[in-house]
């Protein structure tokens, strides 16, 4: 009995592999066949019977190539979205204020934000390329790297705000307890008569910032999980002590269960906040436009 | 404050654009004006726009064929892939990580490249699609598909679904994955089938992922300018001509800014509406705390 039922799982787990090997197999091989041309010999490349396996290898393509232009190419690309990636993720550090802090116009800073995630970009370009003719930033590297960066620092800041979430603001409370700072901010200068500003523990200040490693506090980075439903309050939320809302969801155990799928639903409008995560080998290719 | 620079990128080429782009479109501008501005036309863009035959077709063609056409068999296809992934043998063998690897290729190969991989596989003669066709007998002859109205949007479908779909199968595995597995017991326990189990279990848990998943690529491919660009140029004659495409082409071939701005106005208005009603009706609906 428990033979034949071990002989249809078998069956079964062998049906699974195998469909999952040729659905991936179709799925890989338009790009196995832009390497196979690549590498073909030229008499090859048209010709109308099928021959999927290629006669021999023919790297004539890529040393022309490399003698054209393709070098300088390839270092516009690299030094373009190098700059516009470097300046677009110093700028997402925005999304700590979100996260942390409350000011006035912060709900529609962030509905802005979420915004511009629904935005098609293509209306943009003829705006954006009559600005650049009057700023006679046609055809330069610094009008390509700054619409690449006005095009990622929103996606930038948006995804950060999912990870920044998801680190519970106790450890920013328990931070600033050991003496840590946080980054300036005018409009907590009122409460600097809070006792919390001036405890040290054991008279020691403690250099740990916890806030800055996310994941790492929750033990869920690269973990690849998407918690199921979370739903934080929007309400107005304070950084440091004082944060204890009973209301807020962060204080739920669960809630903190890394970046994933949440609604926040709060002052008549319902936004939905982003953040899938995916396994870490994934490149976040999201390519908006062009 | 940290949130300044990232709010100062933003207002001068997201915001400042997206409203240059609405003066624009109440303006006849050439591109010889594009420096100085153009005379206020009022609302004759606007006229131009929606009495042009052209945009009831690319609206239909935006709507039905690219976004529900690609994103309804991503999703099923997504799913499907999802589950079989997730199948326990693929990790018992440790399949886990090839299978994730290959799924990734299509999603990190850039759309420039996809697209003309996918050219090169359709093509008439030399297109190995039609070659594989021949040999096995299902076609005479290959048949032109993105030269063709009868096949251009198959092949433009295909080429979407195909670099879309491993966004949407990675994603829907990583909600399969944060479903817990007493859940699958209780419901063993309580004698449900395979697909009771699946229709009652699985898809209901899976409902918030596949929610935002749907919003997601519904919005970056109704925003999408390149796949039908670089595939078709929105041919044969204007037969795949979609918002996104008609919109440059006003603006950058026919040198009309301020009608390309008009659709874009539209085109944004349509894309806002969506996304309101889409978090009222949809999101608040399945995104409920449990």
């Amino acid at each position: 009995m428990s033979a034949q039922h071990s002989v249809a799982n078998r069956t079964r787990d062998v049906a699974t592999v195998a469909t999952v090997g040729v659905v991936l197999a179709l799925l890989v091989f338009p790009f196995v066949w832009v390497v196979v041309t690549s590498l073909r010999p030229a008499e090859e490349l048209l010709q109308s019977e099928l021959r999927l396996f290629p006669g021999g290898v023919n790297l004539d393509g890529y040393s022309e190539l490399l003698t054209s232009g393709f070098v300088r190419y390839l270092l516009n690309s690299l030094a373009v979205c190098a700059t516009a990636a470097a300046v677009s993720v110093a700028l997402a550090l925005a999304a700590y204020s979100f996260s942390r802090r409350s000011f006035r116009g912060r709900s529609v800073l962030l509905l802005l934000v979420v915004f511009s995630q629904v935005f098609p970009f293509i209306v943009l370009v003829p705006s954006v390329y009559a600005a650049f003719v009057r700023l006679e930033l046609v055809n330069t590297y610094a009008g390509l790297v700054i619409a690449y960066i006005a095009i990622t620092v929103p996606f930038s800041v948006y995804l950060l705000l999912g990870y920044l979430d998801s680190v519970p603001t106790e450890l920013d409370d328990a931070a600033k307890v050991d003496g840590c700072s946080t980054p300036r901010d005018p409009t907590r200068r009122r409460h600097h008569g809070d006792l919390c500003f001036r405890r040290r523990v054991g008279g020691v200040p403690v250099r740990r910032r916890a806030h800055d490693r996310p994941g790492e506090v929750d033990g869920t980075r690269g973990t690849g999980r998407v918690p199921r439903r979370v739903q934080l309050p929007v309400g107005p939320r304070h950084g440091g002590l004082g944060a204890d809302d009973p209301a807020d969801a962060r204080h739920l155990p669960g809630a903190a269960a890394g970046p994933g799928v949440r609604a926040r639903r709060g002052l008549g409008q319902v936004t939905l906040q982003v953040t899938l995560s995916v396994p870490p080998a994934v490149p976040p290719n999201v390519v908006l436009i062009l | 404050m940290l949130l300044l620079p990232a709010l100062a990128v933003l207002a001068v080429f997201f915001v400042a654009p997206a409203v240059s782009n609405v003066v624009l479109a109440f303006q006849d501008v050439t591109l010889f004006q594009l420096g100085v501005g153009g005379a206020w036309v009022g609302l004759a863009n606007f006229v131009s726009v929606l009495t042009d035959d052209l945009t009831a077709l690319a609206l239909r063609n935006t709507v039905l064929l690219l976004t529900a056409g690609t994103v309804l068999p991503r999703l099923a296809l997504g799913l499907g892939l999802a589950l079989l992934l997730n199948a326990r043998v693929i990790r018992r063998w440790r399949l886990a990580g090839l299978s994730r690897a290959l799924l990734i290729i299509p999603w990190a190969t850039p759309p420039v490249v996809a697209v003309a991989a996918w050219k090169w596989l359709l093509h008439p003669r030399f297109g190995v699609a039609n070659q594989i066709a021949v040999e096995l007998g299902v076609l005479d002859q290959g048949i032109p598909w993105l030269l063709q109205t009868s096949t251009v949007w198959l092949g433009i479908i295909a080429t979407v679904t195909w670099q879309g779909l491993p966004f949407v199968a990675i994603s829907m595995l990583a909600g399969l994955q944060a479903i817990p597995r007493e859940v699958y017991e209780a419901a063993q326990v309580d004698g449900a089938s395979g697909w009771q189990t699946l229709r009652h279990v699985t898809l209901p848990l899976l409902a918030p992922v596949t929610v935002v998943i749907a919003l997601l690529t519904t919005i970056w491919t109704y925003n999408n300018f390149v796949y039908v660009w670089l595939l078709t140029g929105g041919g044969p004659g204007d037969y795949t001509q979609v918002l996104a495409t008609q919109l440059y082409t006003e603006a950058f071939v026919n040198y009309d800014f301020g009608k390309g701005a008009a659709i874009g106005v539209l085109m944004t208005a349509i894309m806002v509406l969506f996304s309101v009603v889409y978090f009222r009706f949809v999101v608040s609906a399945r995104v409920r705390p449990s």
